[in-house]
């Protein structure tokens, strides 16, 4: 055994030595693929993993909540008629908001304000056993000198220490509180790095503005008293309140997430397919040399156990050096690059990511890894063995034929990748919901297909330099034909790089421009908008005492009129949708750009008239609705009986919009509340000169914004369009390896033509003729790649964002990235030349000794 | 280039036509010439820990339409001294002088025409293109020096005509024997009518036989074309054809013997 491994260990040092490049190119492919996927993965966990974990570690035993539906909560007494109830063990009212915190550099405007989840909860809480709750309760009840408990993460962002005071701006008001304490990761584990601040309850209600009112009660039922217990809730708090699993709000905000998830999920994965494909170009370079070896040991009397335990070796080492490498440049990308929570989630959910890194998705990444190795080393050693259409030697007696026939399994190999090709649009095209496996299926036909695409190519080539008087045009040509594993591994890094990066960047920037103008285009005319919260609030559901401020407003000489904005989140069975509650004096109560199905103006005149709502395409198909039908909307009050107006698209929010009167939505939330006012002002007054009046007027409110319609869009655009943004450095990992394989494959070539370079220059070959050499033989075939790439990701970009459409709820609208399209291109060309000239200056500058054979 | 223009009385206007007139020179009073001088040449490799002296203190001189054999075991130096031959390398210490003009004093831009327009190269290995035919792998040494395909492709024929291969123009080299690939270098090293042509173990890859017929037409190359051959080789049968045989050891020439040819 032990010799055995000692003989497989000499055969891999001695690849190693023959090979360095190649092994070192290989290793980056596979782990350029991990190292997207575990990243995917751990950022993905990091913000539901954050939130389950901070969950789990207030409600403890609970398994059962009582929810509010909106903003203002329920009062405590109903979650105090909990103990009364039969089969509930124990119960804890819990009042969480969403807020914005300032440390002490605040007041003096150098600290922007953090966005925090403030918890106000009671003794109960200690009944339920959970980590977080029962932490924070000890620590306040050892806290004498103050009120506020904080993580030790955000009392380090926020500048405070024990003792100190922190300003919190809630609905609009500014409170100061002092700081009794922190909690780091001792206590809290890993939820330490969220951005949670506890107090006891009356703390909390006080600081809301909200005596006497809970948002949550947590519910711990008695051993097999659960499905009771929720029964009883349901019958009694069914009407108004939520009665759910506590793990309901953690499923909403995956179910939010997803479509981030998703694109996420599949990008990676054709990232990883990727990184297997320019590792099996890698190893498929040498193929030939690797062919001589395998020879060599079966003539030197080498058993076939032994030649295969080598590749199986190969491909193990290759995996574990990808899988290495990928993990340890997955947690770099991980942690500079997906570190917060996207603003739209942070928008909707109490959350914060915290990076977390699971056995999972350690196990995951590994797994693909090793399978990718395997897949890139094994292939081209069984071409090798069996001396398949890629596996030619590159020594003279093998070539690419260009005038005979095609082979039996040539024709099958076209054939087959034409089929796998055209079946994978046709499928994508017909049913979007199989894109992710058309689009492999797609990348895999077109990689079938190099081998007889090189063929076809390199054959009208060789028409055109076989008159012509350009040594190395004739040359390069020669040298293609003769070493087709070349171009084909040249043509397949071309094409995948190219793919990944039109598709990719294509795609994500069709879904940003759609959920941006989503949002975008509610804000309309040069008004003033005044709100509480920051790009936090970025949806606006914050409401506030806003009946005060409209009238002080109306009063200022500039104002023209004041129009209420009533908008919130609301909790469907499957969805947290966002409720536009859009004001009687707003010319189109939906937005023309955002309608999808129905009249514009019969919709507006029903939803005017109240007792009518636009829904999302994506709900309206889920509750398998039309237009005109009647559906119920659990709501504050009560459940509501509402009729399908119109369908519209999802206004930014990816888990979909429902679109109403702001009066009618008053009237359902039990509350006059706006949660954004906008400010329409006379003829003639801009609005950038009348927004220092305005803010002067409401200083006095503190935490209330104002800002320009335009500056209202530029946030939007900057919150909004960070959903899906983490996938652009999908792109850039991508590039990056795309160019380091290039020019890995470029220098590699040009090694292993060494002899051949070696007698061109000592027969009179001028430095510029060899660098056109190189130039043709790399370039031609890399760029013709990136061609065929750029025009399959065009293909691809359209199919995705057929799937986008669907899955994200966004009307996104295809754009071809012609642009991308062309830097890529140019990208391609700088490298091809970039790699041309290091290899020449290469081969140019030693001394042609490979020629010589003595 | 100086020794040129003295012993003609022209300017030099360009290595090309100094060359030309030497020759034409010597041509008519039926006398050779030094070609290729090496005097008191040392050449040392560096690697990592170690010094490799390559040739050591080598003097010799190659004649106008001279055949030289060169033996000598393999790292005793052979392939150094073709390539300082070439121009290739430069030496250490002492001086290459082709045709009078020393090596060391040529710039890339000379060198490289040097390279083009006075010397042929045969590789052991070929080093013929794959993909070109036989012609084509001719000429290109003189699509490299900028001769329009037409008239490279003409000379190439007639190159290949010459060395017994005017059946063979349109083949490529994966369907030509190890002899008849061997023939095409040769062709590919005579269409540039240099004055010397280096061969580097030209049989090492062939069997007898053929080895044989192509010693005997690299033999032949100093009556036909007037040029002058280096043939580094292991086989002792070169000697038979060489006018002079050396063998080298350790970088330094041992011997000078007679050979067999004239």
């Amino acid at each position: 055994m032990i010799s055995t491994l000692r003989t497989l260990l000499l055969f891999y040092r001695r690849h190693l030595r023959v090979q360095p490049l190649r092994e070192l190119m290989a290793v980056l492919g596979v782990g350029a693929g991990v190292a997207l996927l575990f990243a995917v993965q751990v950022a993905q966990s990091g913000i539901t993993g954050a939130f389950d974990q901070v969950t789990r570690g207030v409600a403890g035993r609970a398994s059962i909540e009582l929810a509010a539906r909106g903003p203002e909560g329920f009062s405590v007494r109903s979650a105090q008629a909990l103990a009364r109830m039969h089969g509930v063990r124990a119960y804890a009212p819990l009042l969480t908001l969403q807020a914005q915190a300032l440390g002490p550099g605040g007041a003096t405007g150098a600290q922007r304000p953090q966005a925090i989840t403030l918890v106000g909860a009671t003794e109960q809480v200690s009944a339920l056993h959970g980590r977080l709750s029962t932490a924070f309760e000890r620590a306040e009840q050892h806290a004498k000198a103050g009120f506020l408990i904080l993580t030790s993460s955000l009392a380090q962002r926020l500048g405070v220490r024990a003792g100190e005071n922190v300003t919190v701006l809630i609905d609009g008001r500014r409170e100061e509180i002092a700081i009794a304490g922190t909690l780091g990761t001792r206590a809290l584990g890993s939820a330490a790095g969220a951005a949670i601040a506890a107090a006891p309850l009356p703390i909390i209600q006080a600081a809301a503005g909200l005596p006497g009112r809970v948002s949550r009660a947590l519910i711990e039922p008695q051993r097999g008293q659960g499905a009771k217990v929720r029964a009883e809730l349901e019958r009694r708090f069914g009407a108004r309140l939520e009665v759910r699993p506590v793990s309901a709000e953690g499923t909403l905000l995956a179910r939010a997430a997803s479509a981030e998830s998703e694109v996420s999920l599949l990008f990676s994965v054709i990232s990883l397919l990727a990184g297997v494909i320019l590792a099996y170009n890698a190893l498929l370079l040498a193929s030939g040399q690797r062919r001589r070896f395998i020879a060599y040991l079966i003539e030197a009397g080498t058993p076939d156990s032994i030649v295969v335990a080598s590749l199986i070796f190969d491909a193990l080492i290759l995996g574990l050096a990808g899988c290495a490498i990928g993990l340890a440049g997955g947690e770099a990308i991980s942690v500079v690059a997906y570190r917060g929570a996207p603003g739209y989630l942070t928008a909707a959910f109490p959350v914060s990511a915290q990076h977390i890194v699971s056995a999972q998705s350690i196990l995951i990444a590994i797994g693909s890894g090793i399978a990718a190795a395997f897949a890139a080393a094994v292939l081209p050693a069984i071409g090798a063995l069996r001396g398949g259409v890629l596996a030619v030697p590159d020594a003279i007696g093998g070539s690419l034929s260009l005038t005979g026939s095609l082979r039996a399994s040539e024709r099958l190999l076209l054939g087959g990748g034409l089929l796998l090709s055209g079946g994978a649009v046709l499928l994508a095209s017909l049913a979007p919901s199989s894109t992710i496996a058309a689009l492999l299926a797609l990348v895999l036909g077109i990689m079938l297909c190099l081998p007889m695409l090189a063929r076809g190519l390199l054959l009208l080539a060789g028409r055109a330099a076989r008159r012509a008087s350009d040594a190395a045009a004739k040359l390069a040509v020669a040298e293609l034909a003769s070493t087709p594993t070349r171009p084909v591994a040249l043509l397949a890094t071309g094409v995948i790089a190219a793919f990944l990066m039109v598709v990719i960047g294509g795609s994500v920037a069709d879904v940003k421009s759609a959920v941006r103008s989503g949002a975008a285009s509610l804000i309309t005319g040069d008004s003033l908008w005044v709100r509480p919260g920051g790009a936090q609030n970025v949806y606006t559901t914050q409401p506030f005492a806003s009946a005060a401020v409209a009238a002080r407003l109306e009063r200022l000489p500039l104002v023209a009129s004041v129009q209420p904005w009533r908008d919130a989140f609301l909790d469907l069975e499957r969805r947290r949708v966002w409720v536009l509650g859009v004001p009687s004096g707003e010319s189109e109560q939906i937005v023309p750009s955002e309608l999808l199905e129905g009249s514009l103006a019969v919709a507006d005149a029903r939803i005017r008239a109240g007792g009518w709502a636009a829904l999302s395409e994506t709900i309206v198909r889920e509750e398998h609705l039309h237009l005109g039908e009647a559906f119920r909307l659990p709501t504050p009050t009560g459940e509501a009986h509402l009729r399908l107006a119109a369908t519209i698209s999802n206004y930014g929010w990816l888990s979909g919009a429902v679109v109403m009167s702001a009066g009618e939505e008053a009237r359902l939330w039990g509350s006059p509340e706006a949660s954004e006012l906008q400010v329409r002002l006379r003829r003639g007054v801009p609005a950038a000169a009348a927004k220092p009046a305005i803010a002067a007027l409401l200083r006095g409110d503190g935490a209330l914004s104002v800002q320009t319609s335009a500056e209202r869009r530029a946030e939007a655009g900057a919150v909004l369009g960070g959903t899906l943004s983490r996938l652009n450095d999908t792109t850039i990992v991508v590039l990056i390896t795309a160019i380091a394989s290039v020019l890995t494959l470029m220098l590699s070539a040009v090694w292993q033509s060494r002899a051949r370079i070696d007698s061109l220059i000592s027969i009179g070959m001028s430095f510029t003729q060899l660098l056109r050499l190189i130039f043709y033989e790399c370039a031609g075939a890399l760029l013709t790649g990136c061609a065929l790439g750029i025009g399959v990701g065009l293909l691809g970009q359209y199919l995705i964002d057929g799937w986008l459409a669907q899955s994200t709820g966004s009307p996104v609208r295809y754009a071809p990235a012609w642009q991308l399209s062309l830097s890529t291109l140019a990208i391609a060309a700088a490298i091809a030349l970039a790699g041309a000239a290091i290899g020449t200056a290469r081969a140019a500058s030693t001394q042609p000794r490979t020629a010589f054979a003595t | 280039m100086d020794q040129i223009a003295d012993r003609s009385g022209r300017p030099p206007q360009g290595i090309g036509q100094a060359v030309s007139a030497a020759v034409a020179e010597m041509e008519s009073d039926g006398r050779t010439w030094e070609l290729l001088e090496l005097e008191h040449v040392h050449k040392r490799y560096s690697t990592p820990g170690e010094v490799i002296h390559a040739v050591r203190d080598l003097t010799l001189t190659v004649r106008e339409r001279e055949l030289v054999a060169l033996l000598g075991p393999s790292g005793s130096g052979k392939s150094t001294l073709l390539m300082l031959a070439a121009g290739l390398l430069r030496a250490d210490e002492g001086a290459v002088r082709f045709e009078g003009r020393d090596l060391a004093t040529l710039g890339r831009r000379d060198a490289l025409a040097h390279r083009r327009t006075q010397l042929g190269f045969v590789f052991q290995s070929f080093n013929l293109t794959a993909g070109l035919t036989a012609q084509e792998n001719v000429a290109i040494p003189l699509l490299m020096r900028g001769i329009e395909h037409r008239q490279a492709h003409r000379r190439a024929a007639q190159a290949l005509c010459e060395v017994g291969l005017a059946h063979r123009l349109d083949h490529v080299p994966q369907r030509l024997s190890g002899g008849e690939c061997q023939r095409v270098a040769i062709a590919r090293a005579l269409v540039g009518q240099p004055k010397l042509i280096l061969a580097d173990e030209p049989t090492g890859n062939l069997d007898s036989e053929t080895a044989s017929s192509v010693l005997e037409l690299l033999g032949t190359l100093p009556a036909r074309g007037g040029a002058a051959v280096i043939l580094v080789t292991h086989d002792e049968r070169a000697a038979a054809r060489a006018d002079r045989v050396l063998s080298m050891r350790d970088g330094m020439l041992l011997t000078q013997a007679r050979g067999g040819a004239r």
